[in-house]
């Protein structure tokens, strides 16, 4: 069975890809709220959970399988609280942004779609070993 | 074990988790929305008001009015909440009183009573059970809803796998803090790489 590398993950190349494309073309071209506001947070952990998970198993902290729902679950509730109520009322990060809650809520639409995706790659490794 | 326990078990630890993940989005609502109190703050400010109006007239007249309608004023009869203010004159002074957003007298929060002489109450400080409540809040605590399910739901589905005997607790005892662990480091990327450079 091939190891879960993120640069194998579909869902993270698209992501990676979609967030360069918004930062570098969308943004400068669009007023659009959604492009400023929410598409970093919605692929939020699509991006970063991968690169989390590789670095952990080459620690041989964890297995080498795709994120799992409770770390993906602890993870939003953990990001929620730092980047949204913890950084925001410190005096270095408070001027990145306040906390909202729609943030969370990109995190979790996030989160579920990159839930989906992950399993969907889990069945298809047991099918492919079966 | 037996399967309706390890369910049950599951259940709830979905549901503990989900509730606190419900419980940051809540956390941002009620300590974002201090304009919730707005109709009572221009409430105090049309009394303030009124009583500098009733002030006037006992100079011009050598008594406060009858009744506030007396002053001629074409406005400050009524609360925010379009409930008629109370008037009336005690111990030579007057008072005017908003019975709050029910109409009625007693309440606490929105719905407490208050005057020109006392106008903030201990009992009208809005309860958190009212800012979570509050209409301008009820889109936000969907969301909240929103996250709290997903949440759970993922929660329920890893769950699924555990036994919950006995010998499994070293395991899961090691797969919690590591989790953990992973969370505050992906933390600690994004806040150094992600947030100053694009969030």
């Amino acid at each position: 069975m091939k190891l879960y590398s993120p640069l194998r993950d579909a869902l993270w190349l698209a992501s990676v890809a979609l967030v360069v494309l918004n930062k570098v073309w969308i943004k400068p071209h669009s007023s659009g709220a959604f492009w400023h506001n929410s598409l970093t947070d919605t692929l939020c952990l699509p991006v970063w959970m991968p690169v989390c998970v590789w670095t952990f198993a080459r620690l041989k902290l964890r297995d080498s399988s795709p994120p799992r729902p409770l770390e993906i679950a602890v993870c939003l509730l953990f990001w929620s609280v730092v980047f949204e109520v913890v950084l925001p009322g410190t005096t270095v990060f408070g001027r990145f942004g306040a906390g909202d809650p729609l943030d969370v809520l990109a995190y979790a639409s996030g989160g579920f779609f990159g839930w989906l995706w992950w399993e969907h790659l889990k069945q298809r490794q047991v099918k492919a070993m079966s | 074990m037996s399967e309706t326990k390890r369910l049950t078990i599951r259940l709830a630890l979905s549901v503990v988790f989900g509730l606190c993940v419900m419980m940051v989005p809540l956390w941002l609502i009620v300590g974002n929305v201090p304009y919730i109190n707005s109709s009572q703050v221009t409430t105090r400010g049309w009394m303030k008001r009124l009583d500098r109006e009733l002030q006037s007239f006992r100079v011009q007249h050598g008594q406060y009015p009858a009744t506030l309608e007396d002053l001629g004023l074409g406005w400050g009869l009524k609360d925010v909440w379009n409930h008629p203010f109370l008037y009336s004159v005690a111990d030579g002074k007057p008072l005017v009183k908003s019975l709050g957003r029910d109409g009625v007298r007693g309440g606490v929060g929105l719905d407490a009573d208050f005057s020109n002489q006392n106008p903030r109450p201990p009992e009208s400080a809005v309860p958190l059970w009212q800012k979570v409540t509050h209409p301008i809040t009820l889109r936000m605590d969907v969301v909240a809803l929103v996250c709290g399910v997903i949440v759970g739901l993922m929660f329920f589905q890893d769950l699924s796998k555990q036994s919950f005997e006995r010998k499994t607790w070293p395991a899961l005892g090691f797969s919690f803090p590591v989790t953990f662990l992973l969370a505050a480091f992906g933390a600690l990327v994004i806040t150094s790489a992600h947030i100053p450079s694009g969030h």
